[in-house]
């Protein structure tokens, strides 16, 4: 989406202002805001629109709010779109009787999180990009979730580095057709003569 | 253009009283849409928290621990991970060792993930590490221009400079001119390398060793090592 979230190379968004010393968190809060977002209460199919859920906050809300608020704000969208919790529930505090959507989370669980582990093997075909190739950005407007900065797209530039196969984040193909009344998570898979298409 | 502000040092309390002028004082003066007024220190100060926010958290996390979902202690347990376990003491570190010995630069540089793993660093958002080497000529800094992407094992959560909306936009626009902001002045002829964290790499930049400082053990260079020398927005000094 061309959100507001996506930056790079704006104007006039102020001088940066730099704390000295400044603590990892200011508030206790913002360490349980940060906390509850890092446990794995939602399926990773859901946790993969974590991002998207910030860049979709309206612009003037994305902006007017502190980190950590906006940390915040996501979280309960994300919450109550993942239906771990319900609107009656936020609104009276109180757990509605029913299954529980996910087991307990122990702090067992969270041990791990800073700690070296084994790299996730991706299998991916060959690249079909090398080191000092140049290369174009595609020019592409989706309106879903994309990591495809809009300072660069249309823009030439040279592959310096291959990183490895890595899992697409963009989260909506389906979205790329038919925007926003698609279902986030759908996707068309469309036969396609090679003349049709071009490098990406 | 105004000339570069310097950093302003700002407290919290500032912090959050500036938010609510910043604000009004925007919607209050039309001529901000036609010319470039003086910039005042708190006009992209303008974020604020809401009022009743730490009661409303407390509310949530309450709510998860009565339907069985959280463990509170699972709270606490991730709040002193990033407290207390991950930070810039852990690139540090890191940084001096590849000072040090040259086998481990070597290492470091071609597979960083496993190198950083060597000296027990790693897991969320260290998992795909580069480190980037600066020299006389050469230096490089990293951003992300899309959210707040961090080597959070190394350097642990970013400073609110790092994820805020003039250090993001800037960086890739004007490095030289944000980099002037933060007291580094570099010679025209260094070449700037911006590193946006766009996709899971996560970058830590290897600073220059500072000269004068061959005498010193590899814990005392360490403690020389800062975290903004390895985000890139500054030099290591001896």
């Amino acid at each position: 989406m061309n959100g507001i979230h996506d930056m790079g190379g704006m104007q006039n968004m102020g001088p940066i202002v730099y704390e000295q010393n400044e603590p990892t968190f200011h508030e206790p809060w913002e360490g349980r805001v940060w906390a509850l977002a890092a446990l794995p209460l939602v399926p990773p199919s859901r946790r993969r629109l974590f991002r998207y859920e910030h860049e979709i906050l309206p612009p003037a809300q994305y902006l007017r709010l502190s980190y950590y608020a906006r940390t915040f704000t996501v979280l309960i969208n994300h919450l109550l779109f993942s239906k771990i919790v319900s609107a009656a529930e936020l609104e009276s505090g109180r757990a509605a009787p029913g299954p529980k959507a996910t087991p307990l989370i122990t702090p067992a669980m969270v041990d791990v999180i800073a700690r070296p582990r084994t790299p996730q093997q991706i299998a991916g075909s060959a690249p079909r990009f090398r080191v000092g190739q140049s290369v174009r950005a595609r020019n592409m407007n989706p309106v879903g979730h994309t990591r495809l900065p809009r300072y660069t797209r249309g823009k030439r530039g040279t592959i310096v580095r291959d990183e490895g196969v890595l899992n697409f984040p963009d989260t909506d193909p389906e979205r790329e057709l038919w925007g926003e009344q698609a279902a986030p998570l759908d996707t068309v898979n469309v036969s396609l003569w090679e003349d049709y298409l071009e490098r990406g | 253009m105004a000339k570069p502000p310097k950093n302003i040092p700002v407290g919290r309390r500032q912090f959050l009283k500036g938010a609510a002028a910043g604000t009004a004082g925007l919607i209050a003066t039309p001529e901000t849409a036609v010319s470039q007024p003086p910039r005042r220190q708190d006009d992209q100060q303008q974020q604020s928290v809401p009022a009743d926010v730490a009661l409303r958290v407390k509310a949530l996390e309450s709510l998860l621990v009565e339907k069985g979902l959280v463990d509170a202690a699972a709270v606490d347990a991730i709040v002193d991970v990033y407290e207390n376990k991950v930070g810039p003491r852990n690139g540090a570190r890191v940084v001096a060792r590849a000072w040090v010995d040259p086998a481990y630069k070597k290492r470091l540089l071609t597979d960083a993930t496993a190198a950083i793993a060597e000296l027990g660093y790693g897991g969320a958002q260290g998992d795909h590490m580069v480190v980037v080497e600066n020299g006389p000529r050469v230096h490089n800094v990293i951003v992300c221009t899309l959210c707040s992407c961090y080597p959070w094992p190394t350097l642990g959560l970013p400073p609110t400079w790092y994820k805020s909306a003039p250090y993001r936009s800037r960086v890739v626009i004007d490095p030289r001119g944000v980099l002037r902001e933060f007291g580094l002045e570099l010679p025209e002829d260094t070449e700037i390398r911006v590193w946006d964290s766009t996709a899971e790499i996560r970058y830590l930049v290897l600073p220059e060793r500072p000269a004068g400082t061959e005498r010193m053990t590899e814990e005392q260079l360490a403690a020389l090592v800062t975290r903004d020398a390895m985000v890139g927005v500054a030099k290591v000094r001896a």
